[in-house]
Parts: C-alpha cells; structure tokens; sequence
C-alpha cells in the first residue's frame, strides 16, 4: 500500500450532515461536509486522547466536527478551534491540530490525497474526458466490496488471459483449438502504464444488446492501463469505432486483503437510460464471475519475489505494473505494514498530510514506510 | 501439526469427479477422482498466480484452474497453458505438489508429507472390517479442539469414570481408584490394556444383547498410533466386542476432524447400526464438551506445565513421540506460517520434491531442532 495518490473515499451522496468514517490503507479517516457543501478529510484520531472524531457531530455553525469523547472542535483544514474544559476564549495549543488531506469531488465520488506531497508534485486524479462529452451516458458511479487485496485486483483488471475461463460470455472457456493470447501493446504513462488488446471474441447475445450488437464471433479490441496504484481503466470496444463500455475502477486498499471498488461506468451506444439496469446488471455478473475466483487467490498479497510464481507471456502487463510499484517503494512511498501491525496496539499513526512540509508540532507518528 | 504422517481427507463417498477443497494442517488440498476412479490429492495452490484449483473443473482427468485454465494432472504436472497457445512446450517448474492417497475402510488417505514409502508410519488398520461375524459403521465429527487434546483423551484411562457417566460410576464408588494399566509400546504408538468395574450397558437393546445386567469387571484397552489415529477395544463380557478406530485430521491448531471406524461383534444386523453411532455420538459429545474448554487450548510445550499422575503414563509417551517427530524436522512452525500468512504460499512437500528440483512454492517452514 502506497502513500502520495488520490483514493476515493465516499460516495459524494453519502456525505450529508453526519461525519462518517472510513478505512484506507490500514487507518481510520473522517470525511465531513461543512455548510458550504465542501467536503473534508482529516486523519479520524483526535490528539488529545485518541477519542474518534467520526463518533461525533458536524457543527455548521462554525464548519467543524466535534470530537465524541471531549467536544473539542477541528476545522476542514485539521485545526483545532475549540476545547471546552479550558473555557471560553482560551488559546489553543499549536499542537492541537489532526492532518487535513485535499479533497476533490468528481464522478460523484469524494477523492482525497492521502500524502504530503506538495500540489505541483502529486500524481493527478485520473481524467476521464467523456465523462460530460456528448454521444455518452454514464450509469450511477457504485461501489462493489471485496474480500481480497487491491493489488491483486488491479492485475486481474489488466489480465488478458483471465477472461476465456473466468467469464464464459466473453470468450470460448480454452475450448477453441487455436486459442492463445496475442501479444499485449504497451505504452508507459507518466504514473501507470496503457495497453491495446485483440481479442477473438464470441457475438454479443442480440437479445440484450439489440440489432447494433456484433453478431459475428471475431475481433474485439480493449484498451486498458493502470494510473498509480489503485486506478484500473478499461475500454471494450465491441466494434472498431462504434459500441464502447468505457470503465473506470477506483480501488480503496481498505487493509491489505479488503478493497472497496469505486465503480464509473460510461458507453457511446445504448444510450437509452432504460438500458443502464441491463448494463449494470451485466456489470455485476462479471463482478461477481471474478470475486468468486479472486477471492481465493493465494498468497493474499501478491508474492516479494518473482519465483514464488509462474510468469508466462500474457503476464507482461502484470509485470510492467508491478515495476511501477517498484518505482513509487524507491520513491519512499510504500507504507511498512509489518512494522505498523507490530506498534498496531500502542501507536495510533497518520498518514502524513501536505501541512507536515509546512508546520511542525504533529502529535501522531507518520506512518513507517518502507526505506 | 506435523508433516509426514497420513491423514484422512475425507469418505471416500465424498470424492467424485468434481473437485473438493478440503484443508488440512492449515494448508488448503484439492481432491479429485479420475475416470479410472483413483483419487488425487493435490496443493490447491496454482503456481501460475495463485488461483485456487478446488475452485476449477475436471477437463481429461486433469484439474484446470479457475483463474487461466491451466491444467495440472493427478500427479501435479502442468499438461496445457492456454495462453501460450497449442503445442507450446510446458516448463518443468509448472508443476504442484501432489501427495500420495490410499483409499481404506471407506475413507480418503493422503499422505502429508515428503517420505519414502518405506520410512513412513503405516495407517492403523481395522482388521475387523468387511469380516465375517463383524459389522461396521462409519462417523464423522468436526470439533473445535486440537486433536492432540483429542487423542490424549483417547489414552487417558482415568477420564471415563467422570467424562461418561454411563461408563463409570462418576466417582461416587467410595473404593474408586484408576485400574493399574499395562502399557505397550510400539515404534509408532502407546497402547494399554486394563480391567475396569463397569456398570452394565445403559442402552437397552445393546445391554440386552450383552446378556449383563449387573455391575462387573470388564476388559478394555485404548491406544495411539501415530501422531492422530486411535484404537479402543472394550469387552463389555467375555465374548461381545466393539472395537474402534478413530482417524484424526487437524483442519488447523484447533480445529479437527474425526472420522470415526466402530466395528462391533454382536447386533451386527444393519437395523442396529442407528443405536450403535447415537451412542457413540452420545459418547463423543461428552468429550468434545470437556475439551473445548480445555486450557490452555493446545498441549502445552512441557508437561512442567502440568501435574501428571501414574494414569497419564501413556500421555507422557504420547509426547515423547511428538518430541521425536519434531527432532526430525516434522512439526510445521505455525507461528511463523501465521506470520507470513499475507505475502506467503506455501506447500507441504510431498514425495516428488526429493527427486526433481524447480518447485515454485517454498516448503512449509518446520521447526529447526
């Protein structure tokens, strides 16, 4: 799990009048709205006695939530604005801050970053240019919880030799005699990696889909990639210009073996919205074709070293995404698990937010990461 | 939990041509039978990443992975990787562990572990079975104990008079005292045999049968063989016999199953074999409420952390044995498999992994004498 990228953290609708609280990579956050309708994320442990600031209310009178255990106040930006046992008009200690994370709120979801890294220097929130083009529509942005780690989830996205055995509508289950998997095309990116993939695929069932389905069995290109660690992109494109699922997987490392999927998905046909239950529903069969299979794999994280697996042609994009995680641990990015779940029981940690580059005075430890 | 003994799987009814996941010491196996009706018994892991095989179908006796069809044969050899395309050569570290099975007294052994076939601990046989004069009936139970707990109460002779009030007099006799035992020792086990005053049969149609319906002295022995398997034969008169055969499989450090062999010398008419296996259930659930309570819930490393007494001779034994088999690198480190439980596989060696080298998991890490 990695520090330093945008991950999603709620539901915009799910953030009312109410704190609510949320696991991301091992540790608790919580996310409120102040009265001006803008969202906000802080680190959940208040400094003074590690009561948790999700148990308490949002105070839009003075745009803060109030600790459950002793009242005292935070701000959107992490800093403590009231302690009532001192009594009224009493100097807050400098210290008496939690880290604030910056917030953006698109595709109906409430990113934030989880780092410190300075605005000019963060990996960008992935950009999905159709999201308002005209020629699309989108379904409601859902979220599919999972029993299994994120990493391994990103990888069965990029897959390309998963599909023919794990989902029998999109390929011939390994019972053609000249099956195999054609060479993936990939191209780096500035924080991932994109890939086009042919596949010889099955016609799309005429019955769902309507007249302007593939009606013969032949090519099918989809085109993929990864942006940082927890952003999965693909794009079936049924035929060569028309008839595209665009889809977007938002992936929450809750821990290290429960991921939450924040789920945009777009198309350039059918744009009908009494189709979106078919497509959604469609959607979910393939969700859950793929949770019954991954929620076996092990390890439960994907193995240190290469030779405690098998490595075949069709991995490659595998591998080109587990070098880009090579590259963000060489950053210092990677948190140290097993040192975090050693101190679990006397250390209450924060993922250090922008404001530690700034200001010192922090009262939680940062969180180990892995030199 | 220890390498290289036998264990039972499963009923041999319950292996068919779907594959079954089933875990045993800790480890998840896939079972499978061919169409020559021979049964496999495989790491369920797939070297490729990590797909779980249980979860895949039978294809040409072989089990293909859920996850990218890659098949694996009864002997754990890779046969087909789909995506190379057809024809393409198979590298020979694409390969699991395969364990070796035999199939005895309507149940599916496998052999954990990387032994020779002439240095392995045999499986305890049940001579009675399918003879003449004798009827068999078959049990399973899952209990949330640690089978050693289990098979320590198999060979504790002084339990019963309190465990089973039908078998003792709960100690209200006032000239109580645990019978004086005669322990024999195997290479593999402890057994004793011992007299002990026995009120008669509390089942009335089995009493009936006994033709005894007053307090006696009764014949009985009890014993381990291996690490968790279990004899008792008790002779509630001079000629009526039941003999069983207890086969222990730990799932983990405290969970266990039993498979259960009774054979029995009298009332062999299949219309009683329902009388026989409640009452052995009766029986068994006595024990099973004493020892999940047990503490602390595993044996403890030493017995100074213990107070034993003469009838726990045989438990001292029993113990003896476990250290033997741990001075030989058998007993799997669960702390440290727990530890690395997230990032690491693992597989119990099997037989294969002393004759050819290139397995992709490592071996389960035992604990270093």
């Amino acid at each position: 799990m990695y520090i330093n990228f945008w991950y999603p953290v709620c539901l915009s609708n799910e953030l009312q009048d109410k704190p609510v609280k949320v696991t991301i990579l091992g540790l608790e956050f919580v996310a409120f709205r102040d009265s001006n309708g803008d969202a906000h994320c802080l680190s959940n442990v208040c400094c003074h006695r590690g009561g948790s600031l999700a148990g308490g209310l949002c105070h839009p009178e003075d745009n803060t939530i109030a600790c459950s255990y002793h009242g005292w106040r935070f701000n959107g930006s992490g800093k403590c604005t009231m302690i009532p046992s001192l009594g009224p008009g009493s100097k807050i200690p400098a210290r008496a801050k939690v880290d604030s994370y910056p917030v953006q709120e698109k595709y109906d979801i409430v990113f934030a970053f989880l780092g410190d890294l300075p605005e000019k220097d963060r990996p960008p929130l992935y950009e999905i240019e159709e999201y308002t083009a005209e020629g699309w529509r989108a379904n409601k942005t859902i979220t599919i919880d999972i029993n299994y780690n994120y990493e391994r989830s990103i990888e069965n996205g990029l897959d390309p030799a998963h599909n023919e055995f794990i989902h029998p509508t999109h390929g011939f289950e390994g019972t053609k005699n000249d099956y195999q998997v054609n060479p993936t095309q990939i191209t780096d990116t500035d924080w991932g990696a994109d890939f086009a993939q042919l596949f010889d695929a099955p016609p799309l069932d005429k019955e769902l889909y309507g007249d302007e389905a593939r009606q013969e069995s032949g090519d099918l290109t989809v085109f993929g990639g990864y942006h940082g660690p927890n952003t999965l992109i693909t794009q079936i494109h049924t035929k060569k210009d028309i008839n595209w699922f665009h889809q977007y997987f938002f992936e929450q490392p809750i821990n290290q073996s429960q991921t939450k999927i924040f789920f945009v998905n777009l198309r350039n046909w059918l744009l009908d919205e009494n189709m979106d239950a078919m497509v959604m529903e469609r959607n979910m069969i393939i969700a859950n074709e793929d949770i019954a299979v991954m929620s076996d794999l092990r390890p439960v994280v994907t193995p240190p070293v290469k030779t405690k697996e098998i490595l075949v042609p069709a991995d490659l994009i595998i591998g080109t995404y587990r070098s880009t995680l090579e590259g963000f641990k060489a950053k210092g990015y990677k948190i140290d698990v097993n040192q975090m779940q050693q101190q679990q029981h006397e250390t209450a940690f924060a993922i250090p937010c922008p404001d530690r580059k700034t200001e010192k005075n922090w009262v939680l430890d940062p969180i180990p990461l892995v030199k | 939990m220890y390498i290289n003994f036998w264990y039972v799987a499963d009923q041999s009814q319950n292996i068919t041509e779907s594959p079954v996941k089933k875990k045993m010491l800790g480890q998840n196996f896939v079972l499978f039978r061919d169409t020559k009706g021979n049964v496999h018994c495989l790491n369920d892991v797939c070297v490729h990443r990590g797909g779980s095989l249980a979860g895949g179908k039978i294809v040409k006796d072989c089990i293909q992975c859920p996850y990218h069809g890659w098949q694996f044969n009864g002997e754990g050899k890779c046969q087909k990787i789909p995506s190379l395309g057809k024809g393409k050569k198979i590298p020979s570290r694409v390969k699991v562990d395969s364990y070796p099975t035999k199939e005895l007294y309507g149940l599916v052994f496998c052999f954990l572990g990387d032994l020779p076939e002439k240095e392995r601990c045999p499986i305890m046989t049940v001579d009675e079975y399918e003879q003449e004069g004798w009827r068999t009936t078959t049990q399973y139970f899952q209990f949330d104990i640690d089978y050693k707990r289990s098979i320590e109460n198999g060979i504790d002779g002084a339990h019963n008079e309190f465990v089973h009030p039908t078998h003792g007099f709960s100690g209200e006799d006032d000239d109580y005292k645990s019978p004086s035992i005669n322990i024999k020792n195997t290479k593999w086990g402890t057994g004793f045999f011992n007299e002990m005053y026995a009120p008669p049969l509390k089942e009335k149609t089995m009493r009936k049968a006994s033709g005894r319906d007053k307090n006696a002295v009764i014949e009985a022995g009890t014993g381990h063989h291996g690490i968790s398997m279990l004899w008792t034969q008790i002779h509630p008169t001079p000629d009526i016999f039941i003999h069983q055969y207890m086969y222990e499989t730990p799932i983990d450090e405290s969970h266990t199953n039993l498979f259960l062999v009774n054979t029995r010398n009298f009332l062999i008419e299949p219309e009683h074999d329902e009388t026989v296996m409640e009452r052995n259930q009766v029986v068994a659930f006595q024990d099973r409420d004493v020892l999940i309570n047990l503490h602390p819930q595993l044996t403890p490393e030493t017995i100074k952390n213990e107070f034993f007494v003469a009838m726990d001779q045989p438990i001292k034994r029993y113990r003896e044995l476990l250290d033997e088999w741990q001075q030989k690198g058998w007993r799997i480190n669960s702390d440290e498999v727990s530890r690395t439980r997230m990032s690491h596989a693992y597989a119990i060696p099997s037989p294969n992994r002393r004759k050819t080298k290139g397995w992709v998991l490592d071996p389960i890490p035992t604990i270093k004498s």
